[in-house]
């Protein structure tokens, strides 16, 4: 039983937050539009006259984006299988099998948290190069393997009892086999939070693959992207249409998962 | 005990290291050893087309006297003060509104909606967004002139440009602390509130004496996590202005990658880095202990 | 959630299937090619639209150089917005070009480390005569740079309509009377003149600076490229002649400091804009969008003076079959070739082996006015310099800085950078 004076209140906050969500989807829609017109003026006009998909075609055949998305394809698919794997098997040490000097190492990945990728760049450049990795689609994965997989699966794994596991060693269970066999279908929930996360920072990631990458047969869609914005700068549909593309997978797979999406980043807020 | 019982004994005592390991080698081949060598490298004179050569603080010297480094670490620092306080604020009030009036389908709606923004990438957005920011012709500029409002010329006015670039910060990271907190307002128990409600206490002083401090380990979470992102924003200048016009939207990574890849100067740019580290530690730690000095007073 | 899951998974595959449809044929074609040939790399700059892609018309004219020697050729074009990092990260790790496409001031760095090598031993005294401007690639006494492209002459074009119908009858030659002219067009409510200083690349200043500092009698360097020269008496003259276009006069809008080249040119195309400076390849576009135009080469103050670029091929030391990368350049550089590049990005010929074929409307700027054409000297450290003077530059248009505040900072970053790479 809501007084007038509060339904009021709601319908006011109602339409102030419609407004928000409006202003959150505008730009998109923008960028749907104009991908689908002939267009080198930025006005927007909701006319659905001449709307095609010659600017899709245009970038597909013209500009190979069929080989960066398959490029950004498989960079994806290789950091979010091996972030899983790796980030898993640390959290299950630190968490479960507690070693020597184990608290101070997590307070070590705890720190680079802090820090900002950006400032080892130079050296990271350098090193990359020594190691011959340099256009490769691994070291564009590699680097995305880092501490916030490895806390955010601690989080989620305090809460699988440790009696499971004490129980399975008692029945001669072997040890790397409690952590397969047990604890990772435990944990699925997490992975596949962390693997939604890892999907979204590798597909979008911008700085790494500017340095990491020289040969253009090896770009991702997010390089290609900025090179395209950068030399036709005017050809706005097609900008849009290139934008589009970069944006498609990762909202698709949003709309699907929505709940691991929203859960990983509860989990990373609440518990930490 | 023998001498293979008691390796046997320090081996499974310390078998969980093995499962680290991977992980660990990452970390210390892509963070640990690279941040050493940022150090290193400051002291030198490093073009990478040739091996560094040492040149004590000259570097640091060099970024004291740089007329460029002083904007750069200026506009970083206005980015933060901008961005921090709004997001932080307009996602705990957009949370916190949806949590108590609107746990319903359209709850759900809004929450996804703003949430769009979040999981497309900063060159993407930056891209979009310099279009719509166009001074002429831009979507920005033509509503505005239906209300009869001048062109503003958002990208082009020295002091107006980088409060444009935290509009779109803004916009683009509101989603995301706003599923935080969220996540966080639905965690209160609801006892408080019903013992709250038994009290009689108004809206305000539930919000005020439950809410928020419940929230402060969150709060917490997204003030520290917009500072770091504060600190590293460089894609979204990148696409946007490219540091300009001028040195209007110059960040601190900007300059770092502007000296180290386009002018081949990556000692002076490692400088800049370590500067950089050093910046991000100290607020780090400044943030940590405002917010347990408060718990303990609160105590 | 094992349904979303099942569903994801199924989208996923099916997006992936289609995606290896896409780009599997054209992998594949590609590595039965390569089967056991030679490959040379190639980096270019984009010149075309995308409607004539540049790797499109390179791979056209470089086929018959494929088959002659039996090598593959690969061309990659290199966006402009990061140039200088792709051959930083490039050269640096091995994964550079065989030959690559420099301008001067990029090409000390590359030299000092040894990381080009010199074209000499594999230039016969025929090949050198043929050519109009060896001179120009010739660093510390070797030929480290083949210059392809040398003109791109920054002129200023005017729209006739325009000019027409704010009375402007005569085509001013002085900076007065541009002025004067550009108040006309104003009068009419029409932008009398536009300057990307919002554009990214320092490039920008030989279109918006340069040319004006030339005209007033100024000079970059010092002859010996110790010291900044653009401080002097005549740069100052030609950085108020800015000022007071945009913030006293007002013939340059506010909206300039947020325009890209691209978004300048866009505007004349439109026939929303009564001057322009740009290079003479751009002409061909201005007539295509019907625009009614002419030039002129450049203003006068002191004397004429106005851009030319000068970038060059360079040959990486890295390579591994130099010999056939400097065959690959000479092919690149022979008539035939830059028959058809210029079809493509129309530049003057670069050697007698070559008609001239851009638009005869230029013959005017390569052949009579000449010597106004100045090109950037090769100064060691000289892009830092750049990148500086540039940032000034904007601070100065925006108000920021008064015109001697901007000039005197550039000098002074300008002097110790020149003087540490002594």
């Amino acid at each position: 039983m809501k007084s007038k004076k509060e339904r009021l209140i709601s319908v006011i906050a109602g339409c102030i937050l419609i407004f928000f969500a409006l202003m959150a989807l505008f730009p998109f829609v923008y960028m749907l539009l104009t991908s689908l017109k002939q267009t080198y003026s930025m006005e927007l006009d909701f006319s659905l006259k001449g709307l095609s998909f010659q600017n899709f075609r245009t970038i597909f055949k013209n500009f190979e984006f069929a080989k960066y998305f398959m490029n950004s394809t498989i960079v994806v698919v290789i950091a979010c299988l091996l972030n899983a794997i790796v980030s898993s098997m640390a959290a299950y040490g630190f968490e479960k099998k507690k070693f020597k000097g184990s608290h101070m190492l997590f307070s070590v990945y705890l720190a680079t948290l802090m820090l900002p990728s950006q400032v080892i760049l130079i050296p990271l450049f350098g090193i990359i190069q020594k190691l011959h990795l340099i256009n490769t689609h691994l070291v564009l994965a590699l680097p995305v393997v880092n501490a916030f997989g490895v806390f955010l699966i601690r989080q989620f794994m305090s809460s699988v009892p440790d009696e499971l596991i004490e129980a399975a060693r008692i029945d001669g269970c072997r040890e790397f086999k409690i952590y397969y066999s047990i604890v990772l279908p435990l944990i699925k929930p997490v992975l596949v939070s962390l693997t939604v996360f890892t999907f979204i920072t590798t597909w979008n990631d911008f700085v790494w693959p500017l340095i990491a990458v020289t040969d253009s047969n090896k770009s991702t869609l997010t390089l290609a992207l900025a090179a395209l914005q950068g030399n036709y700068a005017t050809n706005y549909g097609l900008v849009m249409a290139a934008a589009t593309l970069v944006f498609l997978p990762p909202f698709l797979l949003y709309i699907f998962l929505q709940k691991q999406f929203v859960e990983g980043i509860a989990l990373s807020g609440v518990k930490g | 005990m023998n001498i293979q019982q008691k390796f046997r004994k320090i081996r499974k005592e310390n078998s969980g290291f093995l499962y680290v390991l991977p992980s660990f080698l990452l970390l210390l081949i892509f963070y640990l050893i690279p941040l050493v060598m940022t150090g290193y490298y400051s002291f030198t004179e490093y073009s990478v087309l040739k091996s560094p050569v040492w040149s004590g603080l000259d570097n640091y010297k060099n970024m004291l006297a740089d007329p460029f480094f002083r904007p750069a670490v200026r506009n970083t620092m206005i980015y933060t003060i901008l961005t921090v306080p709004i997001q932080t604020l307009l996602s705990l009030v957009v949370a916190s509104v949806i949590a108590s009036r609107f746990r319903n389908r359209f709850g759900r709606f809004l929450k996804s909606a703003l949430f769009v923004p979040v999981i497309s990438s900063m060159v993407l957005v930056g891209t979009v967004w310099k279009f719509m920011m166009a001074t002429k012709g831009g979507i920005i500029n033509q509503v505005l002139g239906w209300f009869g409002i001048d062109s503003v010329n958002w990208l082009g006015e020295y002091h107006l440009a980088l409060i444009s670039v935290c509009i779109v910060a803004i916009w683009k990271n509101v989603g995301y602390f706003l599923v935080i907190y969220y996540a966080g307002i639905m965690d209160i128990p609801a006892s408080l509130f019903e013992a709250a409600d038994v009290d009689g206490a108004t809206k305000w002083q539930k919000l005020r004496y439950i809410t928020i401090p419940y929230l402060k380990p969150i709060t917490y979470l997204v003030v520290t996590l917009g500072t770091i992102w504060s600190f590293q924003v460089f894609d979204l200048v990148y696409t946007m202005t490219g540091g300009g016009p001028g040195t209007a939207t110059v960040t601190m990574v900007m300059s770092i990658y502007q000296s180290g890849f386009k002018q081949y100067k990556m000692g002076y740019a490692s400088a800049m880095s370590f500067v950089l580290f050093l910046i991000v530690v100290i607020i780090s730690a400044v943030q940590k202990r405002v917010f347990s000095g408060e718990e303990r007073s609160a105590k | 959630m094992k349904k979303r899951m099942k569903r994801l998974s199924c989208l996923m595959l099916a997006g992936m299937m289609t995606v290896s449809l896409l780009s599997g044929c054209g992998a594949e074609e590609k590595k039965e090619d390569t089967g056991g040939k030679e490959t040379l790399t190639l980096w270019m700059p984009p010149f075309g639209t995308e409607e004539s892609l540049d790797k499109e018309v390179w791979e056209n004219i470089l086929d018959p150089f494929e088959e002659e020697h039996n090598v593959e050729v690969s061309v990659e074009i290199i966006p402009w917005s990061n140039y200088e990092e792709k051959y930083l990260t490039g050269i640096s790790s091995g994964q550079g070009p065989d030959v690559g496409y420099m301008y001067m001031e990029m090409i000390n760095d590359y030299i000092e480390s040894e990381s080009i090598t010199p074209f000499d031993e594999y230039l016969t005294d025929e090949e050198k005569d043929n050519f109009y401007y060896l001179d120009k690639g010739v660093i510390e006494g070797k030929q480290y740079a083949m210059p392809i492209v040398v003109g791109s002459a920054r002129v200023m074009f005017y729209n006739k309509a325009l000019l027409d119908e704010a009375g402007v009858t005569e085509i001013p030659q002085t900076w007065e009377a541009f002025t004067d002219a550009c108040k006309k067009v104003a009068a009419t409510g029409k932008t009398p003149f536009l300057q990307q200083w919002g554009d990214k690349s320092k490039g920008a200043m030989n279109a918006m600076f340069f040319p004006y500092l030339w005209q007033a009698g100024g000079q970059i360097f010092n002859e010996d490229g110790t010291e900044a020269a653009f401080n002097s008496e005549a740069g100052l003259k030609a950085a108020k002649f800015l000022t007071d276009l945009k913030l006293k006069d007002g013939i340059l809008p506010e909206e300039v400091t947020s325009m890209s080249e691209d978004q300048v040119f866009s505007e004349f195309k439109k026939g929303n804009a009564a001057f322009v400076v740009g290079p003479t390849n751009r002409g061909a576009e201005f007539t295509e969008a019907g625009v009614e135009w002419d030039y002129i080469t450049s203003l006068q103050d002191q004397q004429m003076g106005t851009f030319a670029s000068a970038d060059s091929l360079v040959l990486v030391s890295a390579s591994k079959n130099k010999e056939l990368a400097a065959e690959l350049v000479k092919f690149m550089l022979s008539g035939p070739s830059m028959t058809e590049f210029h079809k493509m990005a129309p530049f003057p010929p670069i050697a007698k082996d070559e008609e001239y074929n851009d638009d005869p409307i230029f013959k005017g700027v390569y052949e009579d006015n000449k010597d106004s054409l100045i090109t950037l000297p090769a100064v060691k450290g000289s892009a830092a310099v750049y990148d500086n003077l540039y940032k000034n530059l904007q601070l100065m248009m925006l108000g920021e800085l008064s015109p001697e505040e901007a000039l005197n900072n550039s000098a002074e970053f300008a002097d110790s950078t020149l003087a540490q790479n002594q």
